[in-house]
């Protein structure tokens, strides 16, 4: 049994941001999803150091596409999220659901 | 027409320092939709430090080589520069015959649109072109990144001849509408957006520059 990972607030939003993406994640657009929903200026370096990290404990795959022109004849890096990352992502989930319930002034449901 | 091009230090020094290839495309595309260099300057400089880090933990003789290299690569760049091809191909070539539209493929999903551009590439400079390439990036008009690319040789190492023209080259997204609706009805879906695409073109060792942007046309085409 492989050993649990605890995801740390970024690596939880890169996480998703790749799951609503789907065949279209890569850094750029991975990047753009998460600036546009939390508002939150991301620095792509940060960005892929915390994809690597995902990768190394096995959360995420990725793999090199074609060169592009627009990207000075570099491949873009697609990534997509393994059935263990999706395991992490709805125990992150149902703990900070838990989490949520209870504290009224955040709109969670008293239990 | 020329697409903008990042401070080239810094992409040089990106290249030179174990940045991942990716990061730096990734840097370059970003920068290519309207970012600052001074913003470009900052995301360089942190992914450097990333990169210093990592090679530093991992291995000091291979960052000692990678200087060396660096060294050794300025001097080719001189030398390329100095001698290299001269023709600047967003004016030395013109797309002539020019069409988009959306083109029908096969899927088991059902009907299939894809955004697809044809056009013919004059040499209107006064040297052959060889090895004259295209790609064409295609980015849905409601997004700021790529849609899918498609890339041709248009043409070979013997070059094309001043005042000649390429056959039809047509560059068409693997990315596009699927639906069980006919082609036509699918154009006219509620929830369809139009697509936009880039044409950058390259002959023998010269970098890639932009030849145009053009709406595709919702329309069908062959």
């Amino acid at each position: 049994m492989s050993r649990r990972v605890y995801l740390a607030h970024f690596e939880l939003v890169a996480l998703l941001a790749t799951m609503r993406l789907g065949d279209n994640a890569y850094g750029v657009s991975i990047a753009a999803e998460i600036e546009s929903i939390s508002g939150r200026t991301v620095a792509l370096a940060s960005l892929y150091l915390t994809l690597d990290r995902l990768e190394e404990n096995g959360l995420v795959r990725s793999q090199l596409g074609e060169p592009t022109a627009s990207r000075g004849g570099r491949a873009k890096r697609c990534f997509w999220i393994t059935p263990r990352g999706l395991d992490e992502v709805k125990a992150a989930q149902r703990t900070l659901t838990q989490m949520w319930s209870g504290i009224p002034e955040l709109g969670g449901e008293t239990i | 027409m020329n697409s903008r091009v990042p401070p080239p230090l810094a992409e040089w020094l990106l290249g030179k320092s174990g940045v991942p290839d990716a990061l730096i495309g990734d840097l370059r595309e970003t920068f290519e939709l309207g970012r600052s260099e001074a913003w470009y300057w900052r995301q360089a400089m942190l992914a450097l430090i990333v990169a210093a880090r990592g090679a530093f933990l991992r291995d000091r003789p291979l960052t000692l080589r990678r200087v060396l290299t660096s060294a050794g690569i300025l001097v080719a760049i001189a030398y390329t520069a100095a001698c290299g091809p001269k023709v600047d191909v967003a004016t030395g070539v013109k797309l002539e015959n020019l069409s988009t539209g959306w083109t029908e493929v096969d899927s088991p999903a059902g009907t299939k649109l894809v955004p697809s551009i044809a056009f013919r590439l004059t040499n209107v400079s006064d040297e052959a072109l060889p090895a004259l390439q295209v790609n064409a990036i295609f980015r849905r008009d409601n997004e700021d990144f790529e849609w899918g690319n498609d890339f041709r040789r248009a043409a070979g190492s013997e070059g094309l001849a001043p005042g000649a023209t390429t056959r039809d080259v047509v560059l068409t997204s693997p990315q596009g509408y699927t639906g069980a609706q006919t082609p036509e009805a699918l154009l006219q879906n509620t929830s369809f957006v139009d697509a936009t695409v880039n044409v950058f073109g390259k002959y023998a060792s010269t970098p890639w520059v932009k030849l145009g942007q053009f709406p595709i046309a919702r329309a069908l085409r062959e």
